[in-house]
């Protein structure tokens, strides 16, 4: 009996003394948020025979791979780090045909023409991109306040930018309202097509080259004879003068070597505001309404895009040629609409409509439908398909056809990037979504935990046609989990 | 081209308008789900990103406006 009482006893103790060391674990364990990681990968690839490296016309084949980490540290509270890290490997065939002529080109007249030795810009280029924000939280208020900094790295382009965005929830409503202001500052390294390029930039002005008459006054134009620039032809200042008679592009005075080379540099900033209201309509709808407005100030153009003229000339590299020049200033606004609606208990409909317009007479209209279905608990399809149409700027057109006249253009701006002219575009395609029921991932030594919880694998591939003939496919990949 | 995308604009917004309802936290098992996000999703906006640099149009779901690389 003796004995029984005993081993009650210490059942008991042992049972209590568990219980209790169960009770004095740390307040701070309980409360651990995970660390957020997510990871993606997208690749994609498009042909097409509109490049505006040559003017409107030749291939527009290109690929590229991009990786990306998404990072979220919790602190304290709801508070926490945002770290966000990217590299983009792309290769454009249209790349190669920057340096596809050297030496000046005159329309008519005796030309030194050479064909071109290689790219200054390689046909294969990656960049580097990142950002980091801190989430301060108030739990209270319901809001979120974010600022944020990055920067982005390729060949020919170096940018900074800097954030804030704000959240509000209003639970008696309902409503989470965003609202994010971005400045973008980009440095352009000017890259020229091969034969605008025997211009060397000094200071305080811009040699005029062989034959050439210096533009600012103090450059040295050296040698004599009449090359496309010398004394008498206004083409020089034709093309590095915008419609208001500023120099285009404004003469920073400032250089950057690369490979040996001086080239000139410019500057593109874009201020960006966007906002979104989202609601909920009932147990099964919701929808949100957004406004961006965007104002870009300084190079808006591309410096290696060229643009043919209707001469008459059909000898590619006798025909009047010019360097894109588009306003050195473009108001964006876009507005948009979503609606989800959850249809049966597996089957959702999600849509989206942008409308937009610019100052340089872009209009366009977008309309996304998807359709998630819910083949197993823990796995969705989605099909969707994406309609894009556009009336485009006034100042494109194709090769060949742009008239030189002042009177043909009198804003004086010219462009042939068909990305800017009058399109249509389709693109179809389908996701999968794979959200693990139970905990998925890998467990610590004693199996006890999870150190690494799978909480989503998603793969997207997506196909589009646009009317002008280009083509594209993309296949994504993510993977989201936690630590 | 924009009139009959006006009257979607405004049929949407006579929807919402007039349907709203509050909903309890034990009803929320729809609207919590992925589908229902009101947003573009992160693989969304990674895809996104690469056909915005093929058209004159950007903006919505807070992604690509404009610059920060050398696109349009």
């Amino acid at each position: 009996m003796e004995i029984i009482f005993t081993l009650i006893v210490l059942l008991v103790s042992t049972v209590v003394a568990f219980g209790q060391q169960k009770n004095e674990k740390p307040q701070e364990e309980k409360e651990k948020r995970p660390v957020k990681v997510s990871l993606l990968s997208n690749y994609y690839e498009q042909d097409g025979d509109r490049s505006a490296v040559n003017g409107g016309w030749g291939s527009q084949k290109l690929t590229s791979f991009t990786q990306e980490a998404g990072f979220y540290i919790p602190v304290k509270d709801s508070s926490g780090y945002k770290l966000h890290v990217g590299i983009d490997h792309f290769t454009a065939a249209s790349l190669r045909m920057i340096d596809k002529y050297q030496g000046p080109v005159a329309s008519g007249a005796s030309t030194t023409i050479v064909a071109g030795q290689g790219s200054s810009v390689s046909e294969d280029e990656t960049r580097y991109f990142g950002s980091i924000g801190y989430d301060f939280a108030n739990k209270k208020k319901h809001s979120i306040f974010t600022p944020t900094i990055g920067f982005s790295k390729e060949y020919d382009v170096a940018s900074i930018n800097g954030g804030l965005s704000f959240a509000k929830y209003f639970p008696k409503k309902d409503i989470h309202y965003v609202t994010a202001l971005n400045i973008i500052r980009d440095r352009w390294m000017v890259i020229y097509p091969g034969e605008f390029r025997p211009i060397t930039v000094t200071d305080g002005g811009v040699d005029g080259g062989t034959g050439g008459s210096s533009y600012n006054g103090s450059g040295s134009g050296s040698g004599s004879g009449s090359g496309y620039y010398g004394s008498g032809t206004d083409y020089y200042n034709q093309i590095f003068t915008d419609a208001n008679n500023r120099r285009y592009p404004e003469p920073t005075g400032k250089t950057v070597e690369k490979n040996g080379k001086k080239f000139p540099v410019d500057y593109r900033t874009s201020y960006s505001f966007s906002n979104m209201v989202a609601f909920t309509i009932n147990k099964r709808m919701n929808a949100a309404v957004g406004l961006d407005l965007v104002l870009q100030k300084g190079l808006l153009s591309t410096p290696f895009h060229r643009v043919y003229f209707n001469d008459g000339v059909h000898v590619d590299s006798l025909k009047e040629v010019r360097i894109e020049k588009l306003p050195r200033e473009r108001f964006k606004v876009s507005v948009s609409g979503r609606f989800n609606y959850f249809l049966t208990n597996k089957l959702a409909l999600r849509s989206q409509v942008r409308l937009y317009a610019d100052s340089w007479d872009i209009l366009a209209f977008t309309g996304t439908i998807e359709a998630p279905y819910k083949v197993f608990k823990s796995l969705t399809v989605t099909p969707f398909y994406r309609f894009h149409k556009q009336q485009g700027t006034s100042y494109y057109n194709g090769y060949g056809r742009h008239e030189s006249s002042p009177e043909a253009i009198p804003a004086g701006y010219y462009t042939s990037d068909i990305d800017l002219a009058y399109i249509t575009s389709n693109k179809i395609g389908a996701a999968l979504r794979f959200v693990p029921f139970n905990a998925f991932g890998i467990s610590d030594e004693d199996d006890t935990k999870k150190i690494l919880n799978v909480k989503s694998i998603g793969l997207r591939y997506a196909y589009y046609k646009r009317s002008d003939g280009l083509k594209a496919n993309t296949v994504s990949f993510e993977l989201a989990f936690e630590l | 081209m924009f009139r009959s995308k006006r009257c979607i604009v405004a049929l949407l917004l006579l929807v919402t308008a007039t349907s709203c309802e509050s909903v309890k936290a034990y009803q929320r098992q729809y609207l919590k789900d992925d589908a229902m996000q009101q947003g573009a999703s992160s693989i969304e906006k990674s895809e996104n990103e690469a056909f915005s640099y093929r058209e004159g149009a950007s903006g919505g779901d807070f992604g690509k406006t404009g610059g920060g690389c050398g696109c349009n």
